[in-house]
């Protein structure tokens, strides 16, 4: 029994000279939400469209259920519903014109759910596409990849052009995936819609995938910053030695710092006074993936340098 | 007219087809009833018809007194070929590779339909679209001849639609398959119009111009007959050879398509 959904082995597309992927090796499980992150012109879109058969490899192979996406894509689309990262919509249709044909092409709608996902996402069904915002738009884009229920989700951007309030809604409808154990592909260059519904993420820059990790070991080793406000302020040394605890600062009887790491330690150091308020900043993965990209810059750097 | 790929393209162009279905019968009504009001007052015309550049223009010399001969010399050497190219060339430009320069072509192929299949059902599309255009033709021209009294057979006029169709369809395909393989609809429609202009000179020309007569068979006007299909009836191989390359159009637009990156 193979539970891998999506398999990638050393795939490569190459666009003229720069663009494109190089030698990708990822697997996305079954029922995994998987983040595919990294900023635009990185090579996600362009992975995304070889898994679906658009375009297609120089070099490797790409699966999905086993299947080889290029010579069995008929097959495997049936199961997939995708959203493209640059949603052009059929002109001279109205919204419920563009679902009714694209779920007579998929087959297998269930139609009671296309109603219950317009109405979450409020969209505006009975307008032509074409005098849409870019969010209703987006919001006809997630209903037709959300339509058959399919094993696998693949979205690029999802968020795009969504609302806070339809980014909640996003949100559930990815959690609902989830516990129908639908696997879930989603890319995306913002990092807070990554961190709040991925399980893992890859991160690819300059076609090249630079690591792929758990969220939470991802979040692990980097710095946390935190908060807390003493009802009286406590001796300042106590805290300035403490394992992993960096760059203590009081104002009055409030402690800022930066923890690696445990939280241990310093937990209990404070829990000798007392506490009135504890704020934990989450790590933003920002700071993880300016780390992951200025090695790779002094590298581009030294590239440089050697050719000039 | 959502039900699949065919029923929706033929739903995009229903407005098209329309008016050109309109224009068309008032094109080939109109050119009939013109033999009746310039009808004894052709012996002017028809000299000019024995002047070289008239049959260059033509493809030949025709009796204009003779209903047969006034549409063959005014209507099918012409403007029944530029209505269907024009016609079958902007289609072929605006279905496949209209819907991959719009960007919709990435949310069609990614659903279960093979490339093969979407291709076909937007030819059949274009198909439909000429033989209605050929149909309106055909229709028109009985309207015509028989308010005016001209009395042309049903029949022939059948047979000159039905080539006009093919010549149609040629053209038409040839943009489709072009597409199919580059995805650049300016590239398709620019070099189907310019095959079509030069197989139109190459063609008129070879009627004055001796030397052109060996490449004559070059040119596609040349299997679709004009004046001569009304006058003396289809060409079983003329049609053939139209045929023919309308199929060998396909196969190389299939097996394109299905090989190639779609573009963004």
């Amino acid at each position: 029994m193979n539970d891998s959904i999506v398999k990638v082995r050393g795939l490569t597309k190459y666009y003229g000279k720069n663009r494109g992927i190089l030698d990708l090796d990822f697997e996305v499980s079954e029922g995994e939400v998987f983040g595919y992150l990294g900023p635009n012109g990185a090579g996600k879109t362009t992975t995304i469209r070889t898994l679906l058969d658009l375009i297609r490899p120089t070099n490797g192979e790409a699966k999905i259920f086993g299947k080889d996406v290029r010579l069995d894509g008929q097959e495997v689309r049936k199961s997939v519903g995708y959203l493209p990262g640059e949603l052009a919509l059929f002109k001279g249709m109205t919204g419920k014109d563009v679902l009714t044909y694209l779920g007579n092409v998929k087959g297998g709608v269930d139609w009671n759910y296309v109603i219950e996902l317009s109405n979450r996402l409020e969209a505006d069904l009975g307008q032509e596409v074409t005098d849409l915002s870019s969010g209703n738009k987006q919001k006809l884009g997630l209903i037709q990849a959300f339509m058959t229920k399919p094993r696998l989700l693949i979205l690029d951007e999802p968020t795009n052009g969504l609302d806070p309030l339809m980014q909640q809604e996003f949100f559930r409808l990815i959690e609902e995936a989830e516990e129908n154990g639908q696997t879930v592909f989603v890319s995306s260059h913002i990092l807070p819609v990554v961190e709040r519904i991925c399980d893992r993420v890859g991160i690819i820059r300059n076609g090249k995938l630079v690591t792929v990790e758990e969220i939470e070991d991802l979040k692990e080793g980097t710095l946390r910053n935190l908060e807390i406000q003493f009802a009286e302020r406590p001796p300042e040394e106590r805290f300035q030695n403490l394992p992993g605890v960096e760059e203590v600062n009081f104002e009055d009887s409030r402690l800022r710092c930066k923890v690696v790491g445990k939280l241990d330690d310093l937990i209990k150091e404070a829990a000798r006074y007392e506490v009135e308020n504890f704020i934990s900043h989450e790590p933003n993965l920002e700071e993880i993936f300016l780390k992951y990209y200025e090695g790779e810059e002094e590298l581009d750097q030294q590239g440089g340098q050697s050719d000039a | 007219m959502l039900k699949n790929v065919f029923a929706k393209t033929l739903r995009d162009k229903r407005k098209t087809f329309a008016w050109w279905t309109l224009g068309i019968l008032f094109i080939t009504i109109w050119y009939n009833m013109m033999f009746t009001a310039l009808e004894g007052d052709m012996s002017g015309m028809n000299q000019m018809m024995e002047s070289d550049l008239v049959k260059a223009l033509l493809g030949g010399a025709y009796d204009l007194s003779t209903p047969a001969g006034w549409l063959s010399a005014e209507l099918l050497p012409l403007i029944g070929p530029i209505i269907f190219i024009v016609f079958a060339v902007s289609f072929a430009s605006s279905t496949l590779i209209g819907e991959e320069e719009q960007g919709t072509l990435d949310l069609l192929l990614t659903n279960p339909v093979d490339r093969k299949t979407v291709f076909f059902q937007k030819f059949l599309a274009m198909i439909v679209g000429l033989l209605a255009l050929g149909f309106a033709f055909w229709v028109g021209n009985i309207i015509g001849t028989s308010s005016a009294n001209m009395g042309l057979s049903v029949l022939s006029l059948a047979e000159v639609s039905f080539s006009l169709v093919l010549l149609g369809l040629l053209f038409g395909t040839f943009t489709f398959t072009l597409g199919a393989l580059t995805g650049k609809s300016g590239l398709s429609t620019g070099l189907a119009s310019a095959i079509a202009v030069v197989s139109y000179l190459l063609d008129s020309m070879a009627e004055i111009v001796s030397s052109l007569e060996t490449f004559r068979p070059v040119s596609v006007f040349h299997y679709y007959g004009g004046g001569n299909v009304l006058q003396d009836g289809l060409d079983a191989g003329n049609l053939g050879i139209l045929v023919a390359g309308t199929i060998a159009l396909i196969v190389i637009g299939i097996y394109g398509f299905q090989h190639r990156d779609i573009r963004t």
